[in-house]
């Protein structure tokens, strides 16, 4: 069947299977930012945003997200210009294996874009659906908080 | 891939849904994430609701009207400080955030099993059910839970949350943060002038299906908040867990009657204050 996506602000007619999950498409179409962990929404490392929020997008059909928005990491950077969260995670030694990270970026990135200046408590909440198996939280926690601190202002001139 | 999938359709009302349902070998696909839990063996075609607008939340006297797409995640924004903390802390406990973002209310009650926690908030609320099949009936939580009135052709359109000017708590037990309850509690109490006006008490995940202790809701209303029987009726009241999970049904039953006192206790003492 045929469906629109808007994928990472893209305007995209693509050809899917009517069983075909979110995380095969952006998958297919070369999105591999977006990983097969579980593939049973408990791991999270398949969340990607739509409409700015994460969901797990081994659990979505990808016809039940026609002409919705969904934004991947390649959607808010680059390999030449990585998002300030994903600095602030390496600086602050969060990636490992690297696997659950941009699932975990981008629930820092709708965090931030949502409350500049969270709590421990909202971080730990906000990664509470990502599951790290190397670095034990620690630092990412710390990460996305230099990230909010240095650039609280970023995400409004993102929008 | 789910390759049994063979069709989508994309009604603009109830009626047009419930006529796709009874047309054509189709299920409803809303939040999908109690979808992915079952096997689909015979192909078959999926009923996308979007486009019914049954995402709302719509204060009417008396209570409040919940569509039944309203998603898990909106229900948490909950800024309520009286009963309705019950189900606001009940979907709250329920999956990750980013399952949340996905579950709708509706789909909870029809995707066995349930993401676990609704059942039993929604009885100690009071709540109604309204399912569309082509007729409009609306049933209490305890009657949908007990006789299961959805059918093929059927649809959940809304859900009627009454006021609950009291206090309110949900507990659950669970392995993990974010595994299923294998035991959950929800209490709401109204109390006028130090006296316990109005108890609702329902448990689930002991038993098959979720219920109000009736019995002990009697003996509770209409005593003093101060009073030192209350402990011992609920020490007194026999519960026995009939479900064999991760915990032994001696643990749950001992485990209920600890937590039903405590959460009492501490409902009472909010109303002292």
């Amino acid at each position: 069947m045929k469906i629109k996506l808007y994928i990472n602000n893209q305007l995209k007619n693509i050809n899917i299977h009517e069983g075909e999950t979110l995380l095969e498409t952006l998958r297919n179409l070369g999105f591999t930012s977006v990983k097969y962990g579980c593939g049973t929404g408990d791991c999270g490392a398949c969340i990607v945003l739509k409409n700015n929020v994460p969901v797990n997008s081994c659990q979505i059909l990808t016809a039940s997200v026609s002409d919705e928005k969904i934004t991947t990491v390649e959607g808010i950077s680059t390999i030449n210009k990585p998002h300030i969260i994903q600095i602030e995670l390496t600086k602050a030694g969060a990636i490992q294996c690297g696997y659950c990270t941009p699932a975990i970026v981008l629930c820092a990135y709708a965090l931030l874009k949502e409350n500049s200046n969270p709590s421990i408590d909202e971080i730990k909440g906000a990664i509470s659906s990502n599951l790290c198996r190397c670095t034990g939280y620690i630092k990412i926690i710390e990460g996305i908080q230099n990230a909010a601190k240095l650039y609280s202002n970023l995400f409004q001139e993102d929008n | 891939m789910i390759t049994n999938i063979k069709k989508w359709y994309r009604p603009n009302s109830i009626e047009e849904t419930i006529r796709l349902l009874s047309e054509t070998n189709s299920k409803i696909y809303a939040g999908g994430t109690g979808f992915h839990r079952y096997k689909i063996t015979k192909p078959i075609s999926l009923i996308d609701i979007r486009k019914l607008n049954l995402n709302y939340a719509q204060p009417i006297e008396g209570g409040t009207l919940l569509g039944s797409s309203r998603r898990f995640s909106d229900i948490a924004k909950c800024q309520c400080t009286d009963g309705l903390e019950i189900l606001r802390d009940a979907v709250k406990l329920s999956a990750s955030p980013s399952l949340r973002n996905l579950i709708t209310i509706g789909g909870s009650m029809v995707s066995p099993p349930s993401w676990g926690n609704l059942p039993t908030a929604l009885l100690a609320l009071d709540a109604t059910i309204t399912i569309q099949s082509p007729e409009k009936k609306t049933y209490t939580i305890q009657d949908f839970i007990e006789t299961n009135p959805l059918t093929k052709e059927s649809i959940i359109t809304e859900f009627f949350i009454p006021e609950a000017p009291g206090f309110g708590k949900y507990f659950r037990l669970s392995k993990t943060k974010f595994d299923y309850s294998s035991l959950d509690i929800a209490v709401y109490i109204k109390t006028e002038k130090d006296i316990i006006q109005k108890t609702r008490i329902s448990v689930g995940n002991i038993f098959p299906k979720a219920k109000r202790l009736i019995t002990l809701e009697k003996e509770l209303t209409g005593l003093n908040i101060k009073d030192d029987k209350i402990q011992r009726i609920i020490s007194d009241f026999k519960i026995r867990a009939k479900i064999k999970g991760e915990y032994s049904e001696k643990y749950l039953t001992q485990i209920t009657t600890v937590y039903l006192q405590r959460i009492v206790k501490e409902l009472l003492i909010k109303a002292q204050y």
